[in-house]
């Protein structure tokens, strides 16, 4: 197992920069996940990192050793694709064994490296069968044999999920976290799908369009996003973001939002130092209001526009006049068109500058 | 506006039963749900009621009159698909203006009913652009507004919102409930995603191999599934299954499952009488199990297996057996892999193996 290390890592296609300027570092035995929408230069950074792409620029380490210059079959990693190669005729056993064979590793050890995943991954039972019998995420176990048979320094997987469906999806998520934490595997894992990320990484680094955007935890990510793209991407229903003018009154400082003032003199200062204007974004995730039905001193007033029941909560879209904030209710009672009094849980508010995104608070 | 029937409809192709007796009331303006997942009969449903598939046996109706001879274009009924076929060439308006120019509609008209049409879809400003400048949802928008665009009398949904991305999809999700509920039309709205159809419809038809297994309400689906296949498909993450027998002892009763044994003596009596043998299959959902750290009364001990930190909440999963229980808890929650801790159920289905039938006739609360 190794570290691995990105610096200025840079890949262009033509004049686009696919990924641009990428440093990353990813500690031995860490399972790391790539998270963006398409586009975002994710495949592109696991393809360099894989050796099947080489970088215009920058440099890749697994250890503190340079392998940006090796080929893809020297630098011992071993990859997951979401679409499974399986090879035509061989028997299940054989589609496992294929990488040691090729390797010349000798049959009675790669026999029983065949029979030690197999069991890890509890699908002993498949080698009898035929390829022709596998169900899908029978095959995607196959596919998972096939990287643990041998003992890589790096594992690379590619939306290895996205072809099940969702409720194996749910399913196969903890049983892969689980076991790249029990063969204790760095573990690089690239993904679109934020639940997908938050439920298996240690850490995550969110990409757009080329760049890095932040680099933490899922808790780091998901109470602390470093900027709007991110606050925006993690977490379902998403943020909501409202548009603000700081402004002050009386020796008091508001958010104005058109439709609603929100008091936040404490945080003037901080927001005036850090902002390259009074346009700032407020962000409030859908848990972190709180809904009541009867009237509530310095509560903002809303009507329910559309209730989405989810079995043991429900979502509503509540507009305050012209803006519809997301929130997260608990009421059985609640029915479309009713009012109800809005309160933001002051210490989970964030605060972005409207022109860089950037986050303040 | 109209109300849609079925009455003991089947459908074959060749071997296959694609609907087998199948009976449904639709009323009018009702946003009603065909859940289920592929091969459920969905598709064949919907292209019925439109006219462009014939049932084998039994009747449609629509406003209480038979119409299985009469064609799809004399029925009143539009179909929306999963793939939205703009004509690339035309601009958003002309692409929505399409339908209604072939019903030879005067210029002034075809304007009004536009503009009024991208009034409800937010989509006015798009009007002059071409369907390759608009993003996924957009595009969506207007094939949803083409058909609009006829004023149908019954609105048929093909999964229409399933090649959307993650993000887009959940917000279509309340925006599209929203423009329907403006429709003043009936809705029947496809779909193999369970929370598609709890979240958008007054009632839910939920479909296996082209049976209904059960129709009503999603809060009643959720909470009251009567059979396996019901609570498994509603509700995320998915009701947890535990294969148990039933065993009784010095007066008391016990479901044994291979890690641990839960007493449920004071249902006992009730349970036996609607058991065909004797295992039993306990359902839980993820948001019904409490954990603890130390040991309480009537919990049970597991280990964890892993941590989801997929937020607001968590999923904790836990071991027992061969069985991976998932569980949600606050994101204070914080655990290493292989820690033991006791975990209660708040509320739990029983169900017998060999019928998939809930046995506890209703739901059991605990605490």
């Amino acid at each position: 197992m190794a570290d691995v290390r990105l610096e200025h890592l840079t890949k262009k296609f033509g004049d686009v920069a696919a990924v641009n300027e990428i440093n990353l570092e990813i500690k031995d035995k860490e399972f790391v996940c790539l998270l963006g929408p398409s586009g975002c230069g994710k495949t592109t950074t696991l393809r360099m990192i894989a050796g099947v792409e080489t970088p215009t620029s920058g440099q890749i380490y697994f250890d503190e050793k340079p392998v940006t210059d090796l080929s893809s079959k020297d630098r011992d990693i071993a990859m997951v694709f979401q679409f499974y190669v399986i090879y035509p005729g061989m028997s299940p056993y054989d589609q496992i064994a294929f990488p040691l064979k090729v390797r010349k590793v000798p049959e009675q050890e790669i026999r029983n490296r065949v029979k030690e995943v197999t069991s890890l991954l509890g699908i002993e039972y498949l080698l009898e069968r035929s390829v022709s019998q596998l169900t899908v995420d029978e095959r995607q176990r196959i596919e998972l044999a096939r990287a643990l048979v041998r003992k890589p320094q790096v594992y690379l997987l590619d939306e290895p999920l996205t072809n099940l469906d969702a409720k194996l999806r749910a399913h196969m998520r903890a049983e892969i976290k689980r076991l790249f934490k029990s063969i204790g595997a760095t573990t690089i894992y690239v993904t679109h799908d934020q639940v997908e990320a938050m439920s298996m990484a240690d850490k995550i680094a969110v990409m757009n369009l080329g760049v890095l955007q932040q680099y933490d935890s899922p808790d780091g990510l998901y109470d602390g996003p470093k900027n709007l793209f991110v606050a925006g991407f993690i977490g379902s229903p998403a943020m909501n973001f409202t548009n603000c003018t700081l402004f002050e009154e009386k020796g008091k400082a508001y958010l104005d939002a058109a439709e609603f003032r929100y008091e936040i003199t404490d945080l003037a200062e901080k927001i005036k130092q850090e902002s390259t204007s009074p346009e700032v974004v407020l962000g409030i995730r859908p848990e972190d209001i709180e809904v009541d039905v009867s009237r509530k001193r310095s509560a903002l007033p809303a009507d329910v526009s559309i209730l989405e029941p989810m079995g043991h909560r429900a979502v509503a879209h509540v507009k305050v006049g012209g803006i519809t904030l997301v929130v997260n209710v608990d009421l059985p009672e609640l029915k479309t068109g009713d009012k109800v009094w809005l309160t933001f849980k002051r210490e989970k508010i964030h605060i972005f500058d409207k022109k860089t995104e950037i986050s303040i608070i | 506006m109209a109300s849609v029937s079925l009455k003991k409809v089947s459908k074959r192709f060749g071997d296959i039963t694609a609907v087998e007796n199948l009976t449904l009331e639709i009323e009018d303006c009702e946003f009603f749900s065909l859940l289920g997942p592929s091969g459920a009969g969905k598709t064949t449903i919907l292209r019925m009621i439109a006219g462009v598939e014939k049932p084998d046996k039994g009747n449609i109706y629509i406003d209480d009159i038979p119409v299985n001879d009469v064609p799809p274009r004399e029925r009143e009924v539009a179909m929306v698909f999963q793939s939205y076929a703009l004509f690339p060439h035309k601009t958003v308006y002309e692409n929505m203006a399409y339908p209604l120019r072939k019903r030879k509609m005067s210029e002034a008209d075809i304007k009004r009913i536009v503009e009024e049409t991208a009034e409800i879809l937010h989509i006015k400003p798009l009007l002059e652009r071409l369907p390759r400048q608009l993003s996924g949802g957009e595009r969506q928008r207007i094939g949803l507004g083409r058909t609009m665009v006829r004023q149908p009398k019954v609105f048929l949904f093909d999964e229409p919102l399933t090649n959307l991305d993650a993000k887009l999809r959940v917000e279509m999700r309340g925006e599209f409930k929203k423009i329907c509920s403006n429709l003043k039309a009936t809705v029947i709205y496809a779909t193999p995603d369970q929370l598609e159809a709890v979240t958008m419809a007054n009632r839910i038809a939920v479909l296996d191999k082209g049976m209904v297994l059960r129709c009503d309400s999603p809060d009643e689906l959720y909470n009251n599934p009567k059979n396996l296949f019901v609570a498994g498909f509603i509700g995320s993450p998915a009701m947890n299954f535990i294969s148990c027998t039933l065993t009784e002892e010095k007066e008391k009763a016990y479901l044994d499952a291979a890690e641990f044994r839960y007493e449920i003596t004071d249902i006992a009596e009730k349970i036996k009488l609607r058991m065909t043998g004797s295992k039993v299959i306990l359902g839980v959902r993820p948001e019904h199990i409490k954990i603890s750290r130390s040991m309480k009364e009537g919990y049970v001990q597991l280990e964890v297996f892993v941590l989801e930190r997929v937020r607001p909440e968590i999923i904790v999963d836990l071991k027992a057996g061969e069985k991976i229980i998932k569980a949600l808890a606050p994101a204070e929650f914080y655990a290493n892999i292989g820690d033991k801790v006791w975990v209660g159920f708040e509320k739990i289905f029983l169900f017998d193996e060999r019928t998939g039938e809930e046995i506890t006739g209703g739901v059991v609360a605990f605490g």
